[in-house]
C-alpha cells in the first residue's frame, strides 16, 4: 500500500467495477413502488474503498462514479440525485467507521448508509420537484436500507478480501 | 476491521430502530382519509385538477412542457397513471391512490400526482 502506483491501479480497478455494476444496476428494479430504488451495488465498492483506504478516496470514487454514469446514461437531474446520496452516505459511514467500529460491523455501517443515501435522494428529488409530499415515500426507502444495506455491507468485506490478495501481486 | 462477517448487537439495535420506524410511518401515511381532489403538478405548477368521490371515473391525456405526454385516469375514485412516456414507468407500476396525502410521482418527467383535501376538512361545494 506503501506504493502511489499501485494505490492509483487499485482506486482505478475499483471504480471500474463500481461504474459496471451501475449500469448493471439499472436493469435490476426493486419490488417497490418507489421512482428510482436501487440495491445500490455500487455503494459495495465505495464502502470496500472507504474501509481499506479512507474517506477521502470514497469520496473520490463515489463522485467519479457519479459523474461517469451521468455521461454514460443519465441526465444533469439524476447525477443531482445520484451525488449528493453518493456523497451523504460516505460521509456518515466515515464517521461510523472512526467513531464506532467497534460497536458497528461493516453491515450496521453499510445499513446507515444506505439509509442516508435514499434520505438524501428523496431531500434532493424534493427540493427539484417542490413536493415535500414525496416524503410519503421515506417509509418505504428506510425498510429498504435494512437488506439491501446488509448485502452490500456483506459484499464489501468480501470484495476486501478480494482486493487484500492484490496487494501481494 | 474485524476479521469475521459477525452482526454485532448494534448492527441489530439499528436495524430494529429503522424497521419499527418504517413500520410506523407506513401504517401512520396509509390510515390517511380518502382525499376529494386529485392535482396533477408538473413541477409546481397544476396543469390538471379533478374533484374526486367514490364514483369518480375519467382518463385525461395532458402533455407537458417538454412534449411527452402522460395519461392520468380514474377508477371508483381511485387515480392511476395508465400510461406516461418516460424510460422507467415507476409511476404507471406505482399502482392506484385515493387517500389523501398519497403521490404518484414522474421523476423523469418532473410530474407530481397528488390527492388532497377529505374528511377532517370542510366538504367541497361547488359555486
Amino acid at each position: 500500500m506503501e506504493r502511489p502506483t499501485k494505490r492509483l491501479t487499485q482506486l482505478s480497478l475499483l471504480l471500474s467495477c463500481a461504474l459496471v455494476l451501475g449500469a448493471v444496476e439499472r436493469w435490476i428494479p426493486l419490488p417497490v413502488p418507489v421512482p428510482g430504488a436501487k440495491i445500490g451495488l455500487s455503494n459495495i465498492v465505495v464502502l470496500a474503498v472507504l474501509l481499506r483506504y479512507g474517506l477521502k478516496e470514497a469520496l473520490a470514487v463515489a463522485f467519479m462514479k457519479s459523474l461517469v454514469l451521468m455521461a454514460l446514461f443519465g441526465s444533469p437531474v439524476s447525477f443531482l440525485y445520484s451525488v449528493c446520496g453518493g456523497l451523504g452516505s460516505v460521509l456518515v459511514m466515515a464517521l461510523m467507521k472512526k467513531r464506532w467500529s467497534e460497536k458497528f460491523s461493516v453491515m450496521g455501517i453499510s445499513v446507515a448508509g444506505a439509509a442516508v443515501h435514499y434520505l438524501m435522494q428523496l431531500t434532493v428529488a424534493a427540493l427539484i420537484l417542490r413536493t415535500p409530499a414525496l416524503y410519503g415515500y421515506f417509509p418505504y426507502m428506510v425498510l429498504m436500507s435494512i437488506p439491501t444495506g446488509v448485502f452490500t455491507g456483506a459484499a464489501a468485506f468480501y470484495l476486501n478480501r478480494v482486493t487484500e490478495k492484490l496487494d501481494r501481486v | 476491521m474485524t476479521k469475521a462477517l459477525k452482526l454485532t448487537k448494534w448492527d441489530i439495535l439499528l436495524m430494529a430502530l429503522l424497521f419499527v420506524l418504517g413500520v410506523g410511518l407506513l401504517v401512520f401515511t396509509v390510515q390517511g382519509a380518502p382525499g376529494n381532489t386529485v392535482q396533477v403538478l408538473e413541477d409546481d405548477r397544476v396543469i390538471f385538477e379533478h374533484t374526486l368521490s367514490a364514483e369518480t371515473a375519467f382518463e385525461k391525456e395532458l402533455t407537458l412542457s417538454n412534449g411527452h405526454v402522460v395519461t392520468v385516469a380514474a377508477e371508483n375514485g381511485r387515480v392511476y397513471m395508465a400510461g406516461a412516456e418516460c424510460p422507467d414507468h415507476t409511476c404507471v407500476k406505482t399502482g392506484a391512490i385515493h387517500r389523501s396525502g398519497q403521490v404518484i410521482v414522474c421523476l423523469p418527467n418532473h410530474v407530481v400526482v397528488k390527492i388532497t383535501g377529505g374528511e377532517g376538512e370542510l366538504d367541497g361545494k361547488t359555486y
